[in-house]
């Protein structure tokens, strides 16, 4: 009976409010779909992005979105990311990422054989790999154009 | 009581003494099946799926498997992290 006194605007807006409460429905499942496969697979986020994450200013954003999907979504939205925040902080990795790639990263790692050394049976060892001891190093070199004169050169 | 308080208050004493045994200890020993079985994705969905659908059923039982999820989460995480 509304439906059919509502004639320009007003049926406009309806419309829209529909829209908009479907709309976020559909928002809110597609995230909670989004969130749940971030917290199965918190591990797997790169370290840059957890580091960052963890650092205060990606904790304080965190928790802003945290009051938004609230606000959004209700407590089981809420909860949900609750956990996908608790599971990445908890994910952090030791030590900040860098971007340049360490020495030592081409060592390899081989599964520990079957038969054990003897000090490994004495102290009760059990390995179960074995990382290569030999790697390749290479000298300190400056390869910069500019040159100083107070070398010995 | 009826038949579903009595079970609340039985898993979330369960839930309790469980969160109390994994995280008053700095070397958890999980038994191994759960973080074995824990690695596979089907098992992680699934146990969150729980998590979620005990949240809707009560919320104290969703905080406390919550807890006992990230718990066990991290735990493995660190376990099993190489950097």
């Amino acid at each position: 009976m509304a439906d059919s006194l509502m004639v320009g605007g007003a049926k406009f807006q309806k419309t829209f409010l529909d829209w908009s409460k479907q709309s976020t429905q559909l928002f809110v499942s597609v995230l909670v779909v989004i969130l749940v496969v971030w917290i199965s697979f918190a591990d797997k986020l790169s370290l840059v992005a957890r580091w960052q994450l963890s650092s205060t200013v990606g904790r304080l954003l965190l928790l802003l979105l945290l009051y938004v999907f609230y606000i959004l979504g209700g407590w089981e939205l809420a909860f949900v990311f609750t956990l996908a925040i608790a599971i990445t902080w908890a994910s952090k990795p030791l030590l900040k990422p860098l971007d340049v790639e360490e020495g030592y990263s081409e060592v390899k790692e081989s599964k520990a054989g079957p038969h054990k050394w003897f000090v490994e049976m004495v102290l009760h060892e059990n390995p179960v790999a074995v990382v290569e001891d030999r790697v390749q190093t290479e000298a300190v070199q400056d390869n910069s154009a500019a040159a100083t004169t107070r070398t010995s050169r | 009581m009826s038949v579903d308080t009595n079970l609340k208050i039985g898993i979330i004493l369960c839930l309790f003494l469980w969160n109390v045994l994994v995280s008053t200890r700095l070397e958890t020993p999980y038994p191994e099946g759960l973080v074995e079985v824990y690695a596979l994705p089907f098992t992680r969905i699934l146990l969150l799926a729980l998590v979620i659908l005990s949240a809707v059923w009560c919320p104290t039982v969703g905080i406390m498997a919550a807890l006992a999820f990230v718990c066990l989460g991290a735990d493995v995480i660190f376990l099993t992290r190489r950097s």
